[in-house]
Order: structure tokens, then sequence, then C-alpha cells
């Protein structure tokens, strides 16, 4: 569970990224968090994930405060950044055995996990190369795989789906589905609606740092009366703003 | 030809990453830096100027004075030959936007010239150090006219050009024949190494040439007067032979004759370069960043071997150190410097020929008891120069640039990351400081003990230097760079610690050497002193610099 309390960020102390936002991702929900490029998705991403830290407010992982008991709190999410170009003289493996380390995982359950994940992602033949000699898309799977080898309780991940083939995007999809129904969160931003539209239990319309709507997808088409796509709704509330 | 402006722009404001946020607080601490850098350098120009003055009179007086300028000219273009090996290969081959400019409709002569332009300018700065004080000592000392200072400038803008040229065609050739090999990155390295070894290999060469020549026939050249030994001095590039006459015969015709010379030399090797940059560039940088993959999955039996469970402390600086022998870039610039120091100070003693003379003294001199305490003090402060001029610890953040939230969002103390990061150029200084008594114990000859308190100093100096260098990181991170060259080249921060580490190191010298203390004083002077900095700075660590990184925001 993530609950994110009147929370503000600006930047130069006058943009304001963020404004005054209030969030709660619950227990086995897919959460999807939308809105179009430079409307605080990932500024509000990297509050949560203690990246940076918020002007006021609070924020709180599975009730951990992230600021005031950040390492624990960071132990309790697996984190997927939106550029995965990271850490690329490493090898796949490498990287995953860090990860695994940074997070304690013991040896025995980081193996199986890692093997899993690899197989499910088909990765297996890719671990032993450095990541730079990966596609865009495996890139992502590994980092994927990294945010995941601890097995974590709440899922945060910023536009997960870029670079992925229809083949791991399924698959990823499939895994988050796996992850609520075990009464876990996901917690996702993305501006692909289609996405959105399948997989998330609620979302969140943010624009110009404040949320426009907060709720499931019937309860955003009743609101605004429209039985027109989602993509029409969407243009609508973030061009009117 | 516009092409070829625009693109010179657009990399020289890349390089000075004009577009930041918090811009005021950024400039302030920019332009303390900048002043910070001034005084400590200062004192150095003016002693500089000091002797230059001294030595101008000394040479006078046997009509060699131009000795000054043709020094001073030479050292010049060695220093900037040697470093435009690195520079070259790191702007030219591995920042990451020459993959950006590949596919834009550029002629190879248009990347590599805007490129050129770039180093060029930063070897301006270099200029300034070695090069400005000597001209305008001489221009004073000889009361030179108009016609002198004009000269010395069009000289100054292209005197770095040949040894620039030069530095960079060694590069176009190994890069050109290394991109066919199957793993590009070690054979990048290989390429890397071979054109320092080049440049030592001239540096030896430069060096037995001048043995050459005897001892009667440099009493002669003396004695001839009229700067006959310029010729001798400025053999290392035989421009600068020309440069040295136009100036001192700025008055009459003949300079005048040797500036136009000199200008034609340097637009024949412009010529020169761009005509080999066309053949070449575009074969040896196409493709730079491939890596081999061989996608094989690993057996059960590797897998195991490859998931082993290490501390986070262990993991962290087996990362840095992975990353720091991986990339190029680090690779020459921080890892292969540490190692170079013991190379070019242990080089100039073994290339003499016939007796070992200076060796000989040496190991008397530490066979001696007073001359023990010296011994430490100076192997102490070079340990501290080594180890502040690979610039790991200092550019320890910057290196992790765009990517620094990473650190942001793993659970793990930012005082562990801190202190993985310090470690990491600890390990490397310590073997640095290993082979160089290894060397020390097997060419002269010292005693194991002596050693051994060596290496107790030079540990201490060790962590001394790491510890400032990310303090300094620390408070004037360069985040925002497109090349890794330029989070540990371009990067003042290298040259801050040196200058703040060296004045620390000086002082406990000076006060050595002014008391004459002897071996023990001496080791119990620096283990009292260096303990307790190290351990405040390392109780300041978890506590300021952990403050600090979390306050970075990229």
């Amino acid at each position: 569970m993530i609950e994110i309390i009147n929370v503000n960020k600006s930047y130069n102390g006058k943009d304001k990224a963020v404004d005054n936002i209030n969030l709660t991702i619950r227990d086995g929900e897919i959460f999807g968090f939308l809105g179009p490029n430079g409307a605080g998705k990932t500024t509000t991403i990297k509050m949560v994930t203690g990246i940076l830290s918020a002007d006021s407010g609070n924020i709180t992982i599975n009730g951990i405060d992230i600021e005031k008991n950040g390492l624990e709190a960071k132990k309790q999410f697996g984190f997927v950044p939106d550029n995965p170009d990271m850490f690329l003289r490493l090898k796949g493996i490498e990287y995953l055995n860090f990860m695994a380390d940074i997070y304690d995982v013991p040896s025995k359950l980081r193996k199986e996990r890692i093997e899993a994940l690899a197989n499910r992602f088909e990765m297996s033949n890719a671990l032993i190369d450095q990541i730079q000699s990966y596609s865009h898309g495996m890139r992502q799977k590994i980092v994927i795989m990294g945010a995941l080898v601890h097995e974590p309780e709440v899922w945060i991940l910023d536009e997960p789906m870029t670079g992925l083939d229809p083949k791991s995007s399924y698959v990823l999809k499939e895994m988050m589905r796996e992850h609520a129904n075990r009464s876990k969160s996901v917690f996702f931003s993305t501006h692909v609606l289609e996405v959105a539209e399948k997989i998330c239990d609620r979302v969140a319309v943010i624009n110009k740092g404040k949320i426009l709507f907060c709720g499931t997808l019937d309860e955003l088409r009743q609101h605004f009366k429209a039985s027109g796509s989602l993509e029409k709704i969407f243009l609508e509330m973030t061009d009117n703003e | 030809m516009s092409k070829f402006i625009a693109l010179t722009k657009v990399l020289l404001r890349a390089g000075t990453g004009s577009s930041s946020n918090k811009k005021n607080k950024k400039q302030v601490k920019g332009i303390l830096l900048g002043l910070l850098l001034l005084i400590a350098f200062t004192p150095i120009a003016i002693e500089f100027g000091k002797f230059l003055s001294v030595a101008y009179d000394g040479l006078e007086g046997i009509g060699q004075e131009a000795v000054i300028l043709a020094f001073g000219l030479s050292v010049v273009c060695v220093v900037i030959f040697f470093f435009g090996i690195f520079y070259a290969m790191g702007i030219f081959y591995f920042s990451m936007d020459v993959e950006n400019l590949l596919p834009l409709p550029f002629k190879p002569w248009h990347i590599m010239g805007a490129k050129f332009a770039v180093v060029l300018i930063y070897e301006y700065l270099t200029e300034l150090i070695f090069f400005m004080p000597t001209l305008i000592a001489y221009g004073m000392k000889s009361s030179a006219g108009v016609l002198y200072y004009t000269y010395g400038v069009v000289i100054f803008l292209l005197l770095p050009i040949v040894p620039l040229v030069l530095a960079s065609i060694i590069n176009m050739v190994i890069m050109r024949f290394t991109n066919i090999a199957k793993n590009k990155d070690r054979f990048r390295l290989i390429g890397g190494i071979i054109a320092m070894c080049s440049g030592i290999g001239l540096n030896i060469y430069v060096q037995r040439f001048t043995q050459d020549i005897n001892q009667s026939q440099i009493t002669e050249m003396f004695a001839e007067g009229n700067n006959s030994l310029v010729a001798l001095v400025t053999k290392i590039f035989p421009s600068t032979n020309i440069a040295v006459n136009s100036l001192i015969n700025s008055v009459n015709s003949q300079g005048f004759i040797n500036l136009i010379l000199f200008i034609i030399i340097t637009v024949a090797a412009l010529i020169l370069f761009i005509l080999l940059g066309e053949a070449l560039y575009f074969k040896g940088v196409m493709g730079v960043s491939e890596t081999t993959s061989k996608r094989k999955v690993l057996s059960n039996q590797e897998l195991t071997k490859n998931t082993t469970q290490n501390s986070s402390l262990k993991v962290y600086l087996l990362k840095e150190l992975k990353l720091l022998f991986r990339t190029p870039v680090y690779f020459m610039n921080c890892v292969l410097m540490n190692f170079l120091w013991p190379i070019f100070i242990l080089v100039p003693l073994f290339v003499q020929k016939g007796d070992t003379g200076q060796i000989g003294e040496i190991t008397k001199l530490l066979k001696q008891g007073n001359g023990t305490g010296i011994a430490i003090a100076i192997f102490f402060c070079f340990i501290v120069f080594a180890s502040c001029s690979n610039g790991i610890s200092c550019t320890s953040i910057s290196r992790e640039g765009e990517n620094l939230f990473i650190l942001k969002y793993i659970p793990m103390k930012y005082k562990e990351q801190l202190m993985a990061k310090v470690l990491s150029a600890v390990v490397l200084g310590m073997v640095g400081m290993v082979m160089i008594s290894i060397l020390g114990v097997a060419l002269l000859k010292m005693p194991l003990d002596l050693v051994l308190l060596m290496i107790i100093v030079g540990t201490l100096g060790i962590l001394f230097t790491s510890y400032i260098g990310i303090f300094i990181d620390l408070n004037f991170p360069k985040l925002h760079w497109d090349t890794e060259q330029r989070a540990v080249k371009q990067n003042l921060n290298v040259l801050l610690s040196m200058a703040i580490c060296l004045a620390i190191a000086g002082v406990t010298v000076f006060i050595i050497l002014k008391f004459k203390l002897t071996k023990w004083a001496v080791v119990a002077l620096i283990v009292a002193v260096y303990a307790t900095l190290d351990v405040v700075l390392y109780y300041l660590l978890g506590t300021k610099g952990a403050k600090m990184l979390r306050k970075i925001e990229s």
C-alpha cells in the first residue's frame, strides 16, 4: 500500500511540478497513473521512491514513511525507472546479483528467482553478456528483473511497457495481475491508454501537477457522462486545464 | 564551413552545461571554485615567474636567455601531446554524442574538426598555466616591443595544433585498426595503452637523444652564446624552434619569416589532419559502442557461482571497480594514470646510459640514518600526489551522471555507499603504492622495514586524499555530461583535490625538512596527524557527507 498525502514539489521555488496531491494505492490493486508528458508523473514517482524529497506532505509505503525511515521504506518496493540505460558495463547476471546483495536476498533464493524470471522474459541466454550489448527492450527487461529479484510487496514502475515487444509486454501485464491477486499493490505510470484500460483496477489522471481524477475506469466514464473512447475523455480532460 | 561552426558551437555549449536549474546557486559555487583554484595556483605562478626572472639573468650572462622560451614552448608541446592522446581518444571515439552525430549529414571533417576545436580550446587553458608565464616573463625581462607580444598571441593560438594533430593521428591509426576486432572495448583499451606507450617511448627517445650529446659538446654550445642551445631544447618538437626564432627576432625580418613559416607548418598539419580524418575517422568510429555478446545460457554451476551472496558494501565496491576497469575512458584516466606515475618517475632514472649514478646515490642515501626520514616524507608526498591525481574519489559522484538517482532508491545507507566509493579509490591507490614499493625494493634495494613504514604512512595518505576527494565531489558534482570524458577529465574537481591535498602534504613535508626530523619522528608525526584527520573525515562522511548526497538532486 502506498499513501501520498498533501504532497507538494516545486522546482526553482516557483514552477509547481506537483500541486498538493493525495493518492492511496491499496493492497491488491493495479493502479495506473496517467497524464500527458511533463504532467508530474515521474516527479511523483521520484518522491515516492525517495529520489526526490517532497517540499511538504507525507508519503508512506506499507505504513513506513519514506522521509523518516527511508531504508526500511525502500526495502518495501521494487522500482523500475523510466530509462533503463543503467549499469551498462555490468553483465546481466552481475547486475541482478548486485541488486540481490543490496536487498539481502539469500543465495539459494536469488538463484531460483533469477532462473524463473529469466525464463519468463526469455533472457536466459543474455545474462552472461554486458547490458551494453542489449537492445532497449532487453535492457528494460533486465531492469524489471532486478527490481523484482527481492520479491517486493509493492511494485513501482515508471513507463514499464516502453520498448517491450508484445510478448514481454504481455508477460509483464500477466505478472502484474498475479501480483495484485496475491493482495499486493502495483503502481505504474503510463501514457498508453490501452494498457491502462486493459489492466488497471483504478487510475489517477494528473495534469500540470494536479490530480484531475482518481477512481475506476467506469467511474471515469460516468464522471464525464461519456460513452466515447478513453482517449477522447483523456484528451478533453487534459486540454481543458 | 557553416556546418563546422554550428557543430563547434553546440559541442562547446554542451560542455559548459549552461541550461541547468538552480542557476544562481550553481553559479555562485562555480565562481567560488574558480576563486579557490586561483588562490591555490597564484603562489605557484608567482614563484614560477620569480624563478624565470632569476634564470633569465643567469642565462643572459652566457647569451642563452632564449632557452627559457625554448624550454617553455617545448614543455607545453610535450604536455599537450601527451594529454592530447587521452583527450583525442575520449572525445573523438568514446564520447556518446558520436552516435548521435553519425546519422546527421556531416562530413567526417566536420565532426573531427568541431571536436578538434573543442579540445583546442581546452588546451589553451593548459597553455595559460605552462606557457603564458614564460611568454610574459621573457617579454618583460627583454623589454620586448609590441611586435613580440603580437607574435606571442599568434603563437599562443597556434602552438597546440601541431602536437594535437600528432596525438590525433596516432589515435586515428590505432582506432582504424582495432575497430576490426570482435571485443571492441578490450581492443580499444589495448589501443589506448599502445598510444600511451608511444607517448612514453617518445619521451624516452628524447631523453636518450639529448644524452647522446656529450658533455663537451654542450659546453661548446654554451660557450658559443647567441642562443645556440635553443636548437637543442626544441629538438622534441621541431616546429617550436621556428616559433622561438620568430619571438626572439621579433624586431627584425627573421622573426616575421619564421612566424610565416610557423603558420605554414601549422596549416599543413591541419590539412594533413583533415585528409587523414576523411580517410580514417568514420571507419574507426562506426560501431564504436558495439559490444560482443555470447548469448549463451549459463549452466547450473555457472549460475550458482554467479549468485553467491556478498555484503552490500563489498558488492558495491566491486561494482565501482568493475565500472572503472571496463569503461575505457575511466580506465585510461583513472586506473592507468594511477600506475603511470611510477613509470614517469622511474623512466628518467633508468634511461641514463652508462653508469647508474643517480640510483647509486639514492641507494646510498637510504642506507644513511638521516636520509630515511626524508625518504619517508618524500614517499608520503609522492603517494598523496599519485592518489589525488588519479581522480577516482573526486569524480566518483560525478561519474554517476544522470544515473545518480539509483543511489537514492536502493535501500543502502548513504554512508555505506560513499564509503564503498572511497574504498574503491583506496584499493587502487594501495595497489599502485605496493607496485612502487616492489620496484623500490627491487631497484633501489630499499630495506624492508623502511618499506613497511612507508606503506603505513602511504595508506594513511591515500585514505586522506580519498576522503577529501569525495567531499569535493559532493560539493561540486558534475552530473550533466554527455560523454564520460567530461565526467573525469574536464572536471575541475581533480585540480581542486590536487591543490588541497598537495598543499596539506606540502606543509607536512616542509615541517619535516625544516626541523630535520629523524625517521621515527617523521613516522610518528604523519601517523598521529593523518590518522586523526582520517578518523574525523570518516565521521564527517557519515553525517555531513550523507546529508550532502541526500541534497543533490539531478
